[in-house]
């Protein structure tokens, strides 16, 4: 997906996502309304002149990097075609993380995928290891005993294991 | 409670041994956290505010407080040794920093950098003290009309960090409000926008919208980057570090007038520690000797005017976040988000029944400054290696942190999957120049703004915006948002005549 259809995409969903705020505001009592109404009512005009100027401002690379100025600014090597790929990888493997946490739970998932992680970037096998084993220290004597936090066990953990 | 019993009591609360490990236990991780590459202080006060939620009130203030307080301390070592800017508040840092690190004087460089930023720390404390009198009777004098304009005004003022186009900034200010309101309205019982989901009934956590927009997309940009600053070589630390703290007694009317100007930006709500480093190195190069020659070159008093503006600034910003609850920026967003949720309201009690928790902030802003500069320059070797961490080591563990960490809020997965939309969210919001820090704000602000609306509407109906305060602030904002506009009008309109 190019970068101009991505950056539409998002204006439009602004749009979309106020229109519903402001239809949905005005079926609520008044005084649970108040906000949303207003709020909305006063951002889809907003997104729109926001819009217009940055189709009036044109050039893609140029208006990124002012925009960005105050947040952290998008640097030219993360807008390649590289860095996407790199970026998809990263989306499917955090996707992975949050499915093994679900599924293995926390104190079994979590370590696996960091060490998944290390060793697919093709670091040392050691510190690979040492790395997910002090995940798994941090969030065992960390979370779990030292602020008490029950860390779930996992779906499947619990079927082949038992609760 | 007499302010002097105020002032006693403050400290006695930092001093307590437990408060003060975790004040201990923030300085160290956000140090080290700060200078690792790409995790910013939002990352790193994200990341430890489930822990202080478990924490009583004055040790998770402590900690939160700590965190916020020193984050741009350690900003400088990057900028320093690698001209790589370590945060919004350092960038000015590299003109004079890094050729000094390139001149074999990298040690007296972090050394200048971390002493001025102790002596701005303290000076912004002070002037933080000073400020509290004059503040008291003001706020008593504002009602809810006003609170509600000065949280639109904290919300448009910090939207200017979109840049050229602050439409962009107001819209996502807007749509933080918006996110505010989901879940059961607590007055009248009503679902907003939960679609009928459980998690979304409570209304979204702090936390996890947190992680998911700030540390997330940081991880992903170092992802997309494939870069680090690994290769690059340690320039000399082990001289020059006592030079570098005299330096900074040396230039103490330096040091004072730059810290005033980190407080006045401070004390104004949306300008950053990003325009505190340029004005102050802009004031020090306009009055300072020599300075046009020298500045640029790899001149110390270029070190000294940044880094006590930047730290001076976190006691002017506390200035409206406390008395009014307006957060000058993001950070503090988070910050003030944190202190609501341990019990901590900024507003009239803070100032007046709970003028010793103000006073534990003012401590705390100095104790913190003062031992961070004096941990970074005794550290200065293992935190200057910590900046060269590469990123494939840090990604993946911070990652498994920010999903714990998530969890932790409320123990629940649904805070998990909240974390993640937000994390992708917020990177597509970043590709594309709309800036986050003004969703925070409204996240924040967006409730108090809510009940002070209700208020001014039930006691003057929607007249409450012709109020003469409330009025000159919407105009205030009015002009304020709208000057660029008039004036590229009425440019184009004189050109035209003439």
């Amino acid at each position: 997906m190019s970068l101009t259809i991505s950056r539409t995409l998002l204006g439009l969903s602004f749009l979309a996502l106020f229109t519903y705020t402001l239809l949905s505001g005005l079926d609520m009592p008044f005084r649970a309304s108040m906000l949303p109404v207003l709020a909305s009512s006063l951002a889809l005009p907003l997104t729109l002149l926001a819009l217009y100027l940055e189709y009036k401002k044109g050039n893609e690379k140029k208006s990124q990097a002012e925009e960005s100025s105050g947040d952290l600014a998008v640097s030219e090597s993360e807008v390649s075609v590289d860095a996407f790929r790199r970026v998809r990888y990263f989306f499917l493997w955090f996707a992975c993380l949050i499915a093994s946490a679900h599924l293995l739970g926390f104190l079994i998932g979590l370590p696996l995928m960091v060490l998944i992680y290390l060793l697919a970037n093709r670091e040392p096998f050691k510190l690979s290891i040492f790395l997910s084993l002090m995940v798994l220290m941090i969030l065992y004597w960390g979370f779990q005993k030292g602020l008490v936090l029950p860390l779930p066990r996992g779906i499947l953990t619990t079927m082949l294991f038992g609760g | 409670m007499s302010t002097w019993d105020a002032v006693w009591a403050g400290l006695i609360h930092i001093l307590e041994p437990s408060a003060f490990f975790y004040m201990m236990l923030g300085i160290v991780i956000s140090s080290t956290l700060v200078a690792l590459p790409g995790i910013g202080s939002k990352t790193a006060i994200a990341l430890l505010l489930p822990l202080a939620f478990t924490l009583d009130k004055f040790e998770a203030i402590c900690l939160i407080v700590s965190v916020w307080a020193v984050s741009n301390t350690a900003n400088s070592i990057t900028s320093i040794l690698f001209a790589v800017p370590g945060g919004s508040g350092s960038q000015a840092t590299i003109l004079d920093g890094y050729p000094m690190a390139r001149n074999g004087e990298a040690a007296r460089a972090l050394s200048a950098a971390f002493t001025s930023s102790a002596l701005g720390g303290i000076f912004g404390a002070m002037v933080l003290a000073i400020s509290l009198p004059v503040l008291k009777p003001l706020v008593i004098l504002l009602g809810p009309p006003e609170f509600f304009v000065l949280i639109l005004f904290g919300i448009a003022m910090v939207s200017t960090l979109s840049g050229k186009n602050k439409a962009k900034g107001l819209v996502i200010g807007i749509l933080g409000l918006l996110i505010s309101s989901v879940g059961i309205h607590l007055v009248s019982g009503i679902p907003r926008f939960t679609f009928g989901n459980l998690t979304l009934m409570d209304g979204l956590n702090l936390i996890p919208v947190t992680i998911g927009l700030f540390a997330i997309p940081e991880l992903i940009s170092l992802v997309a980057s494939g870069s680090s600053i690994s290769k690059m070589e340690l320039n000399n630390l082990d001289s020059g570090r006592r030079q570098g703290i005299r330096d900074s007694f040396t230039h103490w009317w330096l040091v004072i007038r730059s810290s005033l100007v980190g407080v006045w930006v401070g004390m104004i709500p949306g300008l950053g520690s990003s325009v505190a480093d340029w004005f102050a190195y802009g004031h020090a190069r306009a009055t300072e000797k020599g300075a046009e020659e020298s500045f640029g070159k790899g001149d110390v008093r270029g070190v000294i005017a940044v880094d006590s503006a930047t730290n001076a600034k976190e006691g002017g910003s506390l200035i409206p976040t406390l008395a009014f609850g307006i957060p000058g920026s993001s950070t503090l967003a988070l910050v003030f988000g944190g202190l609501l949720i341990v019990g901590v309201k900024p507003g009239k009690e803070i100032l007046t029944t709970q003028l010793d928790v103000t006073f534990s902030f003012i401590w705390l802003l100095i104790i913190a400054s003062v031992i961070t500069s004096l941990l970074c320059i005794i550290f200065i070797k293992p935190l200057a290696k910590a900046t060269q961490v590469r990123p494939t080591l840090l990604v993946p563990v911070i990652c498994a942190l920010s999903v714990v960490g998530a969890f932790a809020n409320s123990n629940n997965f649904g805070d998990i999957i909240v974390m993640a939309t937000f994390g992708v969210f917020g990177y597509w919001l970043r590709l594309h120049g709309w800036p986050r820090p003004p969703l925070l704000l409204g996240l924040v602000l967006g409730p108090e703004a809510e009940r002070h609306l209700w208020t001014s509407y039930q006691l003057y109906e929607w007249e409450f915006v012709l109020r003469p305060i409330t009025g000159s602030l919407l105009i205030l904002l009015i002009l304020i948002m709208g000057w660029p506009t008039l004036k590229k009008l009425f440019g184009k309109q004189k050109e035209a005549n003439v």
